[in-house]
């Protein structure tokens, strides 16, 4: 009993000495170290159990007093001890020295991109989607008869010859479409009226130079139904030019001749850059040329079996290159297309 | 089309109107102006002078110091080194302050010691002509003083308009007057033709014969006592602000009237017109003619000539002959005015490569019906520069002999104005304004019947068919900027969106989320791609099959069947450039001919044998038609991670392509893709044997993976220790797998799960693959709800020819808590199964 009761003393003592300690040392570990090492399985007052095993049966309730006094004190002094310790747990984890983020990250993911044609091409659809137009596809290789003769271009006409077209070995008229225009026939010969049609993709034509590609991309937009006006085109196309230009730049419309619409016209915006003045990107005209339009000629609405005299309707078509390099300021279009990676993670992915 | 406003004034009256306006009037009408330049560019304080002494310059030779009046008092001393400088001569004077075309700024200089007040200016300093071997030797009888610009009519503007090609009539300056004079509402002056007929001359005896129907029309005027001079100086200016050159009387002045009346015309020496006839025939094979620009063409079955009695004269409406052009001694001439078909202008004048004033107009469209006026017209112009330049007057017929008694059906159009105003949103137009403004253009008011306007066209108005045509005279004179801004109102329902257009929308931003970089290349193949491609032979199914006539360049002539070598092509380039590891992707097409659609069994091409959606059913119908695939196909370039401070050099495997592909397959929740090795079958030649795998779902294959073939990467100019990983996809296939993805699991799993963990020995040759389908198979039932794989181990303790796979495998219920016993009950279940189906051995 005695040495038991000594046993208890010098366990409470040397408690206090490491409590003392572990409190100056401000250390979490130490807390539960002091945890395991009295009260865990193998601890000190864990251990006065199979002590108090040896006394007699007299002895044995004094004994336990003393050790659940004992247990009481560590536990109550532990559990202070304890709740400090989560503060100086908080302090250690902050203490530590600041992490350099300034140096650069490699996940490859971030480094992809859309190409700027793409991005150009979405927002322009967005545009017409929100005016109710659906994106009709179409072939890329096609016959004659939808990229010309359908189109009111016959054959050995000098309206030809505004557009160098690529021609194919194999069946007689197969060719590289040179306009998107050939979706309008594509389109017409298998949907009815009422028709709002906006066809981008890939055109080629014989020709290459600083502002030409043999390759390049268009967007045809078409309209048809009853009552459909020229004031109707005038208002999609301003609508589409304010869209992607700002609503502050003027726009306009002027004759100009494409076989299958009639009347024809081009349509201009101003230019962003002078403002109207005059300046080199405009070449002193003040207004920088977007693309073509047109009421749709008869001829195109009789050669795929739509009533001319019942339905009219209108067509425009424009270049998205060429937007795209004003929109970029980029000063060469075939840049564009020859796969340099530094240029192609330029582009903003934003499609705004 | 260039465009003199000082001629033009002579057919409208533009008092009133700037140069701008002008312009913008132009534009506004739909002959829209490209350019405009002034004639001279330079002040008035370049003036007429006569130089009164000359004198040798004390200290060089070649100078001289003149003396020169220009009307202002005294004499300006000005150093000349021009050596026609001489005492008498009526010169050019830039005075003090002038700026030359050049940008050259006049000042008072001393020049070897001597003080020069100005400067005596050649033709070439003025910007007037390319003459510069001395100083221009101006009219004697002009006012000294006299601004330059206005002693030589220089105060002219040159218009560059871009005539669309249905404009044939404005051409020339009296169409373009005649649009703006009905835009002003002014009235088009008339063609003065009138000349004094010579008794002597008749064109009766000209013999005109014409063997063909592409010639309309043909009609000759006789005039003799001509002489091929220098022309009158405002006739050179005409020309030449047009941008020809002037060469003789007779010569510019068919230029003129051809600038003039959008007529091309031809002069012949009579004297190399056997017997004074024609004969306009096409021409038979085998034949060729020395052309006015000294070069031989040999000539086709079908090109229209106009000949003599034995010789071939010209090229109907293209090129005169060398033989009988003008020369010197010409005194008599008989001077074509015809029509020819456009078409075969057209065909000759492209065959032959030859574009001339004349061909671009005929081909364009020539009005047969004023041949005689125009002949006429040359006339007048004649007699009237024969008198200015003191010549005798030359001797022309009174007739103008025509081929055949030419009538032309006039042609009618109606308008309605009730269709005009609703068709344009112009309401208001009238009957009588819009008579009035068609009436300028040329169009004769025939009847009419309430709003129902009937009009004959006129015969310049080739472009003129249908009411539309009306429609858009009327709008153009109206101004498009009458019409309101409206948007359409119609109905709601819209034409139905081919789904795969927005899927491939997705696929781009989905692949450029993985890390790739789009780019958009050229699908033209030189053909050496498909040995670089290691293709066997044009029966394989990449073979380009699809050729272009007319390429633009020799490594643009095939049409790709696949993006890989444009890939590997721009890779190339930015590793010369010093990029490694660029890892580009593009969407774009692939080409192929249905005829010779792949002769392998494989089902791996099983597309390529048939349309896209993108055609139309009806136009998928033709059988001719090329087929088109939409593809996606990136490469990953080596190395996948350069070394950077967090992590060592990183190589790319064929397994960072599985991981793009994968990912891609997954966003779009597309199940059951088995991933295979590659056999002969699959005709990949290019595809790295065993660094690879075939993509495929049920029976079809969707696409591949796999580092290029080392032979291949030689072949493109890799090297071959770092061979580049691509993978190619067949855009429509995988969108169709996308659309029967299979049912989602609503189940929630909020009760803990356990994991087992297995690791086992197995054959090298049993795959992932192999195992998973295994489980699968065995674990229907059970709680196994995910299982991966931790490690896979080759080397110490491995007997060679094995490989040690762990698994982990989890089990979950969404039931309730599992058991110790239920996991393992079916955690051996699944071992049991596994190691006897491969002979596996636990580890």
């Amino acid at each position: 009993m005695n040495s038991l009761e000594s046993q208890i003393k010098g366990i409470n003592e040397s408690f206090h000495v490491q409590c003392t300690e572990a409190q100056a040392s401000q250390n979490p570990d130490a807390v539960e170290k002091l945890r395991v090492d009295f009260l865990g399985r193998k601890g000190h007052v864990t251990g006065l159990a199979e002590a108090l095993k040896t006394l007699s049966k007299e002895e044995k309730p004094q004994a336990g007093k003393l050790i659940n006094a004992l247990r009481q004190e560590i536990e109550g002094k532990l559990g202070d001890l304890q709740g400090q310790s989560k503060g100086w747990e908080i302090e250690r984890s902050l203490n530590i020295p600041f992490a350099d983020l300034t140096l650069p990250t490699s996940n490859i993911a971030n480094k992809g991109s859309i190409h700027p044609v793409s991005l150009m091409r979405q927002v322009l659809i967005r545009v017409f989607k929100q005016l109710g137009f659906t994106v009709y596809d179409g072939p890329e290789v096609d016959f004659d008869f939808f990229n010309f003769s359908a189109l009111n271009i016959p054959d050995h006409h000098p309206s030809r010859d505004m557009q160098d077209t690529f021609y194919c070995e194999g069946a007689k008229g197969l060719l590289l479409r040179t306009q998107t225009s050939n979706i309008q026939i594509h389109a017409m010969l298998n949907e009815k009226p009422p028709l709002r049609i906006i066809a981008p993709g890939r055109v080629y034509r014989s020709d290459s130079d600083m502002t030409h590609t043999p390759m390049f991309h268009q967007i045809e937009g078409f309209v048809v139904d009853e009552g459909i006006s020229f004031a109707h085109m005038k208002g999609t196309i301003d609508a589409f030019l304010k869209a992607i230009f700002g609503g502050s730049l003027q726009s306009r419309l002027r004759p100009s001749f494409f076989p299958f619409v009639e009347p024809g016209a081009e349509f201009d915006v101003q230019c962003g850059v002078c403002l109207g003045k005059g300046c080199r990107t405009c070449k002193n005209t003040g207004w920088i040329e977007i693309g073509g339009c047109g009421m749709i000629h008869p001829n195109v609405f009789e050669a795929v079996g739509y009533d001319s005299s019942v339905y009219s309707g209108f067509a425009f078509g424009f270049g998205i290159d060429r937007i795209a390099m004003s929109r970029y300021a980029l000063p060469d279009l075939r840049q564009l297309f020859e796969g340099d990676w530094e240029f192609l993670g330029h582009f903003p992915q934003s499609a705004n | 089309m260039q465009i003199s406003i000082a001629w033009l004034k002579e057919w409208v009256n533009l008092d009133g109107v700037s140069v701008e306006s002008l312009s913008q009037t132009l534009t506004d009408i739909g002959l829209e102006v490209e350019a405009v330049k002034p004639l001279a560019s330079f002040g008035d304080d370049v003036v007429v002078g006569r130089i009164n002494s000359c004198e040798k310059h004390p200290g060089a030779d070649q100078l001289q110091v003149c003396k020169v009046d220009v009307a202002t008092g005294a004499e300006l001393t000005i150093v000349c080194g021009a050596p026609n400088a001489r005492q008498g001569l009526t010169v050019a004077v830039a005075t003090i302050g002038a700026t030359l075309p050049d940008g050259l700024k006049i000042k008072q200089a001393k020049i070897r010691g001597q003080e020069s007040y100005g400067m005596l200016c050649s033709s070439k300093e003025l910007g007037l002509s390319d003459e510069n071997a001395g100083i221009l030797e101006l009219d004697a009888s002009l006012t000294l003083g006299q601004p330059i610009r206005k002693a030589m009519a220089l105060d002219d503007v040159v218009l560059t308009l871009n005539v669309t090609p249905n404009r044939a009539d404005c051409l020339g300056h009296k169409g373009v007057a005649r649009d703006v004079s009905a835009k002003l509402g002014r009235v088009l002056q008339k063609t003065i033709v009138s000349y004094t007929a010579a008794s002597s001359v008749s064109s009766k005896a000209v013999g005109i014969k014409i063997d063909s129907s592409k010639c309309q029309r043909f009609t000759a005027l006789k005039i003799s006592g001509v002489k091929a001079v220098a022309s009158p100086d405002w006739l050179k200016r005409r020309i030449s602000a047009c941008g020809l050159r002037p060469v003789n009387l007779i010569v510019d002045l068919t230029n003129f009237v051809m600038l003039e009346m959008n007529h091309p015309v031809h002069a012949y020496d009579a004297r190399d017109v056997k017997q004074e006839s024609f004969v306009i025939r096409e021409a038979k094979s085998g034949e060729s003619i020395k052309t006015l620009d000294g070069q031989v063409r040999s000539l086709s079955e079908g090109d229209l000539l106009i000949c003599d009695a034995s010789n071939i004269l010209g090229i109907a409406g293209v090129m005169g002959g060398f033989q009988s052009e003008i020369k010197p001694d010409t005194s008599e001439i008989i001077l074509e005015v015809a029509g020819f078909d456009p078409i075969s202008v057209r065909k000759t004048s492209k065959r032959l490569g030859i574009h001339t004033e004349a061909s671009h107009r005929f081909e364009r469209g020539v009005d047969a019906a004023d041949a005689e006026k125009v002949a006429r017209r040359f006339a007048h112009l004649l007699e009237r520069c024969s008198k200015e330049l003191g010549l005798p007057s030359p001797s022309i017929a009174a007739d103008v002999k025509d081929s055949t008694q030419f009538t032309r059906q006039p042609k009618m159009v109606a308008v309605r104005l009730g269709y005009a105003k609703s068709f344009l949103c112009m309401n208001h137009l009238t009957v009588d304004g819009v008579k009035k403004s068609l009436d300028l253009l040329g169009f004769r008011f025939v009847d009419q019947n309430q709003e129902r306007l009937l009009f004959e066209v006129p015969s310049w108005r080739m472009d003129c068919e249908r009411e539309c045509d009306l429609v858009e005279e009327i709008g153009r004179m109206a101004g498009f900027d009458k019409v309101p801004v409206l948007l359409p109102t119609m109905s709601l329902q819209p034409t139905p969106e081919d789904p795969l257009i927005d899927f491939i929308e997705q696929v781009r931003w989905v692949v450029a989320g993985i890390g790739l970089r789009e780019t958009i290349s050229f699908p033209f193949w030189s053909g050496n791609e498909s040995q670089k491609l290691l293709l066997s032979n044009d029966s394989h199914p990449l073979w380009p099959s699809l050729k272009i006539i007319n390429p633009i360049a020799d490594d643009a002539v095939w049409m790709r069947t696949t993006l890989v070598p444009s890939l590997l092509k721009q890779t190339l380039g930015n590793r010369n450039q010093g990029t490694k590891g660029s890892r580009l992707f593009e969407i774009g097409r692939g080409f192929f001919r249905p005829l010779n659609a792949p002769k392998t069994q494989s089902p791996c091409w099983i597309s390529y044998k048939s349309q896209g959606s993108h055609l139309s059913p009806k136009a998928k119908g033709d059988m001719e038609r090329p087929i088109e695939r939409q593809l996606v196909a990136g490469v990953i370039d080596q190395p996948l991670f350069g070394k950077v401070w967090d992590r060592p050099e990183t190589p790319a495997t064929a397994f960072h392509g599985k991981e793009i592909v994968a990912s891609l397959l997954e966003v779009f929740g597309i199940q059951n893709v088995q991933y295979m090795h590659l056999e002969a079958s699959h005709g990949l030649t290019f595809v790295h044997p065993k660094q690879s795998a075939v993509i495929a779902r049920g029976d079809r294959i969707l696409g591949w993976i796999g580092q290029l073939h080392p032979r291949a990467a030689m072949a493109f100019g890799f090297d071959v220790a770092e061979l580049p990983v691509l993978f190619e996809l067949d855009l429509e296939l995988i969108h169709q797998a996308s659309t029967d993805r299979s049912k989602i699991s609503s189940v929630s799993y909020k009760f803990p799960p356990s994991t087992r963990d297995l690791a086992m020995l197995v054959d090298e040759s049993v795959s992932y693959q192999d195992i998973s389908t295994q489980i699968l198979k065995q674990s229907g039932s059970g709680h196994l709800k995910d299982f991966r794989v931790f490690d896979v181990y080759r080397g110490a303790n491995i007997p060679a020819g094995k490989k040690s796979m762990g698994l982990t495998f989890l089990f979950q219920s969404a039931v309730k808590t599992l058991t110790d016993q239920e996991v393992e009950g079916e955690f051996k279940g699944i071992t049991d199964n596994l190691l006897n189906a491969f002979g596996a051995e636990r580890r």
